[in-house]
């Protein structure tokens, strides 16, 4: 990402510069709408999201420092965004949505190797919505957007051990998920060879 | 891009990374994302939305509303501040997230006329 021009992108849109807003959105959007999706695991929702923290940065573009870069000025509106995206959404939706997309791809053909990437995918997926929404946010952060412990500390404005402590049990839940889920696919191998 | 400095980082982590990063590289967001944000942003107000704007804006577009309905109301004491304030932001464009409308929804009567008065 060019900090540079973000900078001065920022300065533009201060300004009211919608070209700039459109251009900080070209550059940007991927990486809010993919972190948004991480957390809420719901397309519609970072769709939404995405318009969401773009016209934040619309409205309230005085408020950023042109002087530092935006990218944890976004990850923070887009996770605190979706952290209340999360507490909003009803129960039953959720499952209800659970339910249409299993059934959805059940109907879907694949080869076989596409079958185990889509299952390993799908795994990642589901433990990660399984999470709870603090060590969900980090992890997203930590192993999507690839952000040290600092830079989340700072962008969450959490303490470093804070940060830590979320990232250690998160991993560790993650890690117990896909032991099951390989005993899992064990016990399937056996009782079909 | 910065390193991953967690203690004890393996093979799993690589793994867990990656499987992350395929899943969310298959989305993309939508195409007409860009067009949607550039349409809203102009419609939007040029300068924020804050407390006082609104509430200058309402009291410009509704007082004389409110103003009569209080005077023929037997209890707009308790009705004025919902009835009245949904009633015009329905009206206006005025986006429904907006933290000025939590806030002004969230006053009282007796500080709505306090405000009206002064």
């Amino acid at each position: 990402v060019d900090l540079a021009s973000d900078r001065l992108l920022i300065t533009l849109l201060q300004e009211g510069d919608l070209e700039a807003l459109g251009t900080l959105y070209d550059r940007h959007r991927r990486m809010v709408y993919r972190t948004a999706l991480a957390i809420t695991n719901d397309e519609e929702a970072a769709s939404d999201l995405l318009q969401d923290v773009f016209l934040r940065l619309y409205r309230f573009a005085n408020r950023v420092d042109a002087s530092r870069p935006l990218e944890p000025w976004l990850y923070r509106v887009t996770t605190n965004l979706a952290y209340t995206f999360m507490k909003r959404r009803k129960r039953w939706w959720r499952a209800l949505k659970d339910m249409a997309e299993i059934l959805a791809r059940e109907t879907k053909p694949s080869s076989e190797k596409l079958a185990e990437k889509e299952e390993e995918i799908d795994w990642v997926r589901k433990a990660i919505a399984s999470l709870p929404m603090t060590h969900r946010v980090v992890i997203v952060l930590y192993y999507a957007n690839n952000q040290s412990i600092q830079e989340i500390s700072e962008i969450l404005e959490i303490p470093v051990g804070t940060v830590k402590s979320r990232l250690y049990y998160g991993r560790q839940t993650l890690k117990k998920k896909l032991g099951m889920e390989k005993e899992l696919r064990q016990e399937v191998t056996y009782e079909f060879t | 891009m910065s390193s991953h400095d967690m203690d004890g980082m393996d093979q799993w982590d690589v793994y867990l990374g990656r499987s992350l990063r395929d899943w969310l590289a298959q989305y993309t967001p939508p195409v007409d994302g860009k067009e949607k944000l550039l349409q809203h942003a102009r419609s939007l107000p040029t300068q924020p939305l804050n407390l006082n704007t609104f509430l200058h804006t309402l009291v410009r577009n509704v007082f004389q509303k409110i103003f009569s309905f209080s005077l023929l109301s037997s209890n707009y004491s308790t009705q004025l501040p919902t009835v009245y304030i949904n009633s015009f932001i329905s009206q206006s464009d005025i986006t429904p997230w907006s933290t000025e409308l939590q806030l002004l929804q969230s006053l009282t009567t007796r500080r709505v006329f306090l405000f009206l008065l002064h």
